[in-house]
C-alpha cells in the first residue's frame, strides 16, 4: 500500500478532522497519519486549539467528586428538597436575613407552580381547593415547607377557623409509627402549650392522631431566622448581642422552669430570632424526649453531635433545669467566640470534652467580651449541676444588667420574667442582696480565682446601679399574658388582685391567673366582640357587654350567666355604681341604660347624639359621664338622667372617659392625641396633657388622682404626674395599640391590654413612694 | 437528558425563581462538582468541601435575584468565584482560630492577597470551569459520534493507550485511530468554545 511520504499541509489536516476530504484523499492521509509521528502531533494540535482540551480530557475520569464523597448524598438531598419545596428548604433558614426577605419570598404564582408537584410528597395532605396552597390538613391550608428536622417537617399554614398564619410541625413517619414516641410527642406538646411567654414560641394546638390520621402540633409562626443560621459564619456576635440574646433565652427558659418543664435540647437551631423585632423565641420544648425514644432504639446511641449537651445528659443521667442552663451556656459561648466550646471531630470526641475539659474563657478569645459576661458563661457550663447558677430567672436578671453595660437598650428587648421575679425586680433593696447570693454561688466553680470573683461582683453591682439610675422611669418589668385569640378590648383585676378578666374580640372572656400566667377559665360571652369586662365592686359578679347589644352578669367563680339585658345596639361601655346596686350601659344608638342588678329592671334611659363609646360613674355615684363619637363630654344626674354639663374641646371621637377616685375630676381621651381633664361640677377644662403619639384609647386615674395613666395607638402606656402634667413613666412592650387600662390600687399595679392579643401587668409600686 | 440544556442566560434568570427545581437541579449539576473540586484543590477535606459548597449554593440562592453578577466584571462566573472565595476566606479564618495547620496558613495568606496573589486562585478557578465545560461538552458531543470513533478517542485520550494498542483492540487502522481522536477532540473544543461564549 503506497503511503504518501510528503506530509499534508495544515489545511488538509483540518479538512481531515472535519471530514471534508474526498474518499481517496481521506484514505491516503489516514494511512499517512498511521506512520508519521509529526502529523500525529500536528493534527492533535489543530484539533485542540487554544483550549487545553487534551489536558482536561486526560483527567475526564476524575471530573466528578469520588464515589465515596458525601457530595453525592448532599446533592441527592438537595435535589429532593428542590423538588418538594417552594423555597428550597436547604436554604430556607436563610430566608429572613435582613434585606433579602422580600426578594426571597415566593410570589403567589410561584406557590401555585409548586402545588401541582408537591401534594403527592405529603400523603397526609388533602388537596386544597385554593391553588395558592400545597394542600390541606383539617382546617389548615398549607402554604409551604419551612424546614425539615430530625423530628419531622415544619409547614407554614393558614388556619381557616381563626384566620391567621401558623406553623405546623408534622412528625416524621418513624415517630408516627412509634406509639410511645407519639404519645410523648402529644404529651410534651400539651405541656408546652401551657407556657405563655414572649420568648417562647406559643403552642396553639396539639392534634393527637386518631384512626388513620397523623399527629401534629400547631404553633405560632415566627418570621425570622435561627440562631444557628446567624452564627453560621463562625464569627463571634457583638458582645451586646451575646448578652441580649442570652438574657432572652434565660427569660424564655424561666417561663418553662417555673412550671417544672425542662427543654432538654437547647441549641442554636431551636432558638429563633424574629425578623422584625430581633426577639428571641425558644421552640421545641420537651420534644427532644420524644425523639430520644426513636434514636435510642434505632441506633443504640444518640444521633447527631451533642455539642450543647450537659455532661449529665451525655452520660444518660437525669436531666433537670440545670441541664438547660448548661446548654444555654454552651450556646452563649459559641455566640461570644464563634467556636463551639466542646467542638471535636467526632460525637465521641465532643462527649469526652464535655465530660473532661473546660474551654478557654471567652474573654481571652474575644476581647470584646467583658469579664463578668465571660464569667457567667463559664459558670453556666460548669461540669457539676450544683456549681451552675441557681435559676434561669436570676440569670435573665443578671444579664439584663450586663446588657445595659454595653449601652442603652430598647425597653422592648427587656423580657417579661415570671410574676414572682417582676416583684423582686421592682423592689429595690431586696434585689441587690438576692443577686449577690446567686452571683457568689455562680462563680464558685472558679475555685478560688478571687480576682475574678471580685471583678464579677463589682461589675454586677455597677451594672445594677447603672441600670437603676438610667432607667428610673422606664423599663418597668411586666408580666405578660399572651396568646389571647385576638384584640383584648378591656381587662379588669379581680378584688383579690390574683386574676385578670379579659374581654376579647372573638366574643370570649378569659380569666388569667397572674402569678402562674395561665388561663384558668374561658367562655363565650357574646356574639361578636366583647367590649368590656368589669368585676363588681363587692359581690362575686362579672359584667360584660358586646357587639350583640347585650349586657350580661356572670357568677365570677362558676361563670354561669346570672342576668342579661338587651340594649338598642352594640354596647361599648358599662360601669357599676359605687354602691354596687346598679349597672349603666351606653350603646351605639346613643342611649344610656340604667339597670337594677337585683331586680333586673331597667330604671331609666336617656339618649344623646352620636354613639356612646364610654361611660362612667363618679366616685360618689351621683354623676354619670358619657363620651363618644360626637366629640362632646356629657355629665348626667345619675338618678334623673338629666343632663348637667356638656363639655366641648375634643376635635374627634372620644374613646374613653373616667372619673377620679374622689371628687369631680374627669379625664377623657380620644382621637388625635387628646387627653383632657375636666371638672364635672363646673364643666370647665382643667388640663390638656401632651406626650402621646397618636390616638389615645384607654385612661385611668391612680394614686388618689395624682397620676393619670393612658394607653394608645403608639403601643405605649404613659403615666402623667397631674401636678405638672409631665410624663413620669412610659411603659413599652406591647406590639400594637393599647386599648384599655385597669388598676389594682392596693398593690400598685396596672394592667394594659392591646390589639396585639396580650395583656401586660406592670408593677408601678415604686412610683407611689 | 433528552431536553437540550438551558442556555446560561435563561438558567440564571430562572434561578431567581426559588421554586424552579429544574433550573436549580441543572445549576447544581453544572456548578456543584466544579465548586467542590475547586475547594478541594485548596486543601479542604471532603466533608468541609461539601459544606462549603452548600454554603455557596445558599448564598447564590439568596442573592441571585439581585442580579449582582451583572455588575461584576466577568459576569456570573466571576461573581460565583467571589462568593466561593469569600466562603473559603471565612473557612480558613475560623480554622485559624481553632488551630491552623501549615496548609491553612499558606491558603489564608493567598486568600488575603488581592490583585496579584489572587491570580493563581483565579487561574485555578478558570481551569476548573473549563473542565466543567468539557464535561458538559462530552455529554453533548458523545451522542453525535459513532461508537467506534468514540471508543478510539476514549481509549487514547482518556485512558492513555497507544494508537497501536487501540488499533488492535478495535480492529481499525492506526491512522484511523489518530483521525478519530482528533475529530472528537475538535468537536469537543468547538462545543467548549460555544459554551464559553454563551457563559460570557
Amino acid at each position: 500500500m503506497p503511503v504518501a511520504s510528503i506530509c499534508p499541509d495544515q489545511k488538509t489536516l483540518t479538512q481531515l478532522i472535519e471530514g471534508a476530504l474526498p474518499d481517496a484523499d481521506l484514505k491516503r492521509w489516514t494511512d499517512h497519519l498511521g506512520d508519521c509521528g509529526n502529523c500525529q502531533a500536528a493534527i492533535q494540535t489543530i484539533a485542540t486549539g487554544a483550549i487545553e482540551i487534551d489536558r482536561y480530557v486526560g483527567e475526564l475520569v476524575s471530573i466528578d467528586p469520588p464515589d465515596e464523597s458525601s457530595y453525592w448524598q448532599v446533592v441527592k438531598e438537595l435535589e429532593i428538597d428542590l423538588k418538594t419545596s417552594a423555597e428550597r428548604p436547604a436554604f430556607a433558614d436563610t430566608q429572613a436575613r435582613s434585606g433579602e426577605r422580600d426578594a426571597e419570598r415566593p410570589s403567589d404564582e410561584q406557590k401555585r407552580d409548586l402545588s401541582a408537584s408537591s401534594t403527592s410528597d405529603f400523603p397526609f395532605l388533602e388537596p386544597s381547593s385554593d391553588p395558592a396552597f400545597i394542600g390541606q390538613l383539617h382546617h389548615f391550608l398549607i402554604a409551604r415547607v419551612i424546614g425539615r428536622g430530625g423530628m419531622g417537617i415544619v409547614l407554614e399554614a393558614f388556619d381557616t377557623h381563626l384566620q391567621r398564619n401558623v406553623a405546623i410541625k408534622v412528625l416524621n413517619p418513624q415517630i408516627q409509627q412509634n406509639e410511645i414516641a407519639r404519645q410523648r410527642f402529644c404529651r410534651e406538646g400539651r405541656a408546652a402549650a401551657a407556657i405563655s411567654h414572649e420568648h417562647v414560641v406559643s403552642m396553639h394546638h396539639v392534634a393527637k392522631a386518631n384512626e388513620g390520621e397523623i399527629a401534629y402540633l400547631v404553633m405560632q409562626l415566627i418570621e425570622g431566622e435561627t440562631l444557628e443560621n446567624r452564627m453560621k459564619e463562625g464569627r463571634p456576635l457583638p458582645a451586646k448581642e451575646v448578652a441580649r440574646i442570652g438574657m432572652q433565652i434565660a427569660a424564655g427558659l424561666s417561663a418553662a422552669h417555673s412550671r417544672e418543664m425542662v427543654h432538654r435540647d437547647i441549641k442554636p437551631a431551636n432558638i429563633l430570632i424574629e425578623a422584625e423585632t430581633e426577639r428571641v423565641k425558644l421552640t421545641d420544648f420537651g420534644l427532644a424526649r420524644a425523639t430520644d425514644d426513636i434514636k435510642l432504639t434505632k441506633t443504640g446511641m444518640v444521633a447527631g453531635t451533642p455539642l450543647y449537651m450537659a455532661p449529665e445528659q451525655a452520660m444518660g443521667g437525669t436531666t433537670d433545669e440545670r441541664s438547660d442552663l448548661f446548654s444555654m451556656g454552651a450556646v452563649m459561648y459559641e455566640m461570644a467566640t464563634g467556636i463551639s466550646p466542646f467542638q471535636a471531630a467526632s460525637a465521641v470526641g465532643v462527649m469526652k470534652k464535655i465530660m473532661d475539659e473546660m474551654p478557654t474563657p471567652p474573654h481571652l478569645i474575644n476581647s470584646e467580651i467583658t469579664k463578668p459576661l465571660s464569667g457567667l458563661i463559664m459558670a453556666l457550663i460548669a461540669k457539676e449541676p450544683e456549681d451552675r447558677p441557681e435559676s434561669s430567672a436570676s440569670i435573665a436578671t443578671v444579664l439584663a444588667g450586663l446588657v445595659s453595660e454595653f449601652g442603652p437598650i430598647s425597653p422592648l428587648q427587656v423580657p417579661a420574667v415570671t410574676a414572682h421575679e417582676a416583684k423582686k425586680l421592682s423592689g429595690n433593696h431586696q434585689m441587690g442582696n438576692q443577686q449577690m447570693v446567686d452571683r457568689r454561688k455562680m462563680v464558685a466553680w472558679t475555685g478560688g480565682v478571687i480576682v475574678i470573683v471580685a471583678l464579677v461582683i463589682a461589675g454586677i453591682v455597677w451594672a445594677l446601679q447603672l441600670a437603676q439610675s438610667k432607667s428610673q422611669n422606664d423599663d418597668f418589668p411586666s408580666v405578660l399574658l399572651a396568646g389571647n385569640p385576638g384584640t383584648v378590648w378591656s381587662v379588669d383585676f379581680s378584688a383579690d388582685g390574683q386574676d385578670i378578666a379579659a374581654a376579647i374580640e372573638d366574643g370570649s372572656v378569659r380569666l388569667w391567673n397572674i402569678e402562674t400566667q395561665t388561663v384558668t377559665k374561658r367562655f363565650n360571652a357574646h356574639r361578636g366582640a366583647v367590649w368590656m369586662v368589669k368585676f363588681h365592686p363587692t359581690r362575686p359578679i362579672v359584667a360584660t357587654c358586646g357587639d350583640d347589644s347585650r349586657v350580661k352578669l356572670w357568677d365570677s367563680s362558676s361563670f354561669e350567666l346570672l342576668k342579661e339585658w338587651h340594649a338598642e345596639n352594640t354596647v361599648r361601655g358599662i360601669a357599676f355604681s359605687p354602691n354596687g346596686k346598679r349597672i349603666i350601659a351606653g350603646d351605639r344608638e346613643g342611649v344610656i341604660h340604667v339597670y337594677d342588678i337585683d331586680s333586673g329592671k331597667e330604671l331609666a334611659t336617656a339618649s344623646q347624639s352620636g354613639s356612646i363609646l364610654a361611660i362612667d360613674y363618679s366616685s360618689d355615684g351621683k354623676l354619670i359621664a358619657t363620651a363618644g363619637s360626637d366629640k362632646i363630654v356629657r355629665v348626667w344626674d345619675a338618678q334623673s338622667l338629666n343632663e348637667r354639663q356638656t363639655m366641648s374641646g375634643h376635635d374627634g371621637p372620644i374613646y374613653n372617659v373616667r372619673f377620679a377616685d374622689s371628687g369631680a375630676m374627669l379625664a377623657t381621651v380620644g382621637w388625635n392625641k387628646n387627653i383632657r381633664i375636666w371638672n364635672a361640677e363646673t364643666g370647665s377644662e382643667i388640663y390638656q396633657l401632651d406626650g402621646s403619639d397618636g390616638d389615645v384609647w384607654g385612661v385611668a386615674f391612680c394614686v388618689d388622682g395624682q397620676h393619670l395613666v393612658t394607653g394608645g395607638q403608639d403601643a405605649a402606656a404613659r403615666v402623667f404626674d397631674l401636678a405638672d402634667g409631665s410624663v413620669i413613666a412610659t411603659l413599652r412592650g406591647h406590639e400594637s395599640a393599647v386599648h384599655n387600662i385597669a388598676l389594682d390600687t392596693d398593690r400598685g399595679r396596672i394592667a394594659t391590654c392591646s390589639r396585639d392579643g396580650t395583656i401586660r401587668v406592670w408593677d408601678l409600686s415604686r412610683l407611689q413612694h | 437528558m433528552t431536553e437540550s440544556p438551558l442556555t446560561r442566560a435563561t438558567l440564571l434568570l430562572r434561578l431567581r425563581d426559588p421554586s424552579d427545581s429544574d433550573a436549580w437541579s441543572e445549576f447544581l449539576r453544572d456548578y456543584g462538582p466544579m465548586i467542590y473540586r475547586f475547594v478541594r484543590s485548596r486543601g479542604l477535606q471532603d466533608a468541609d468541601a461539601v459544606d462549603l459548597m452548600q454554603d455557596v449554593l445558599r448564598s447564590v440562592g439568596m442573592a441571585i435575584s439581585r442580579l449582582e453578577y451583572e455588575k461584576e466584571k466577568g459576569g456570573f462566573r466571576a461573581w460565583l468565584f467571589t462568593i466561593t472565595r469569600n466562603k473559603l476566606y471565612t473557612y480558613f479564618q475560623k480554622r485559624k482560630r481553632i488551630g491552623p495547620t501549615g496548609n491553612d496558613t499558606a491558603q489564608f495568606e493567598m486568600l488575603k492577597q488581592t490583585a496579584d496573589g489572587a491570580d493563581d486562585l483565579k487561574h485555578q478557578w478558570e481551569i476548573e470551569h473549563q473542565r466543567q465545560l468539557l464535561s458538559r461538552a462530552v455529554e453533548i458531543v458523545k451522542p453525535q459520534i459513532e461508537s467506534k470513533t468514540w471508543e478510539a478517542f476514549r481509549l487514547t485520550a482518556v485512558d492513555g493507550m497507544s494508537a497501536a494498542e487501540v488499533s488492535r483492540k478495535l480492529n481499525m487502522k492506526s491512522g484511523s485511530v489518530y483521525v478519530a481522536r482528533s475529530r472528537v477532540t475538535a468537536k469537543l473544543r468547538v462545543e467548549v468554545e460555544r459554551l464559553l461564549a454563551e457563559g460570557n
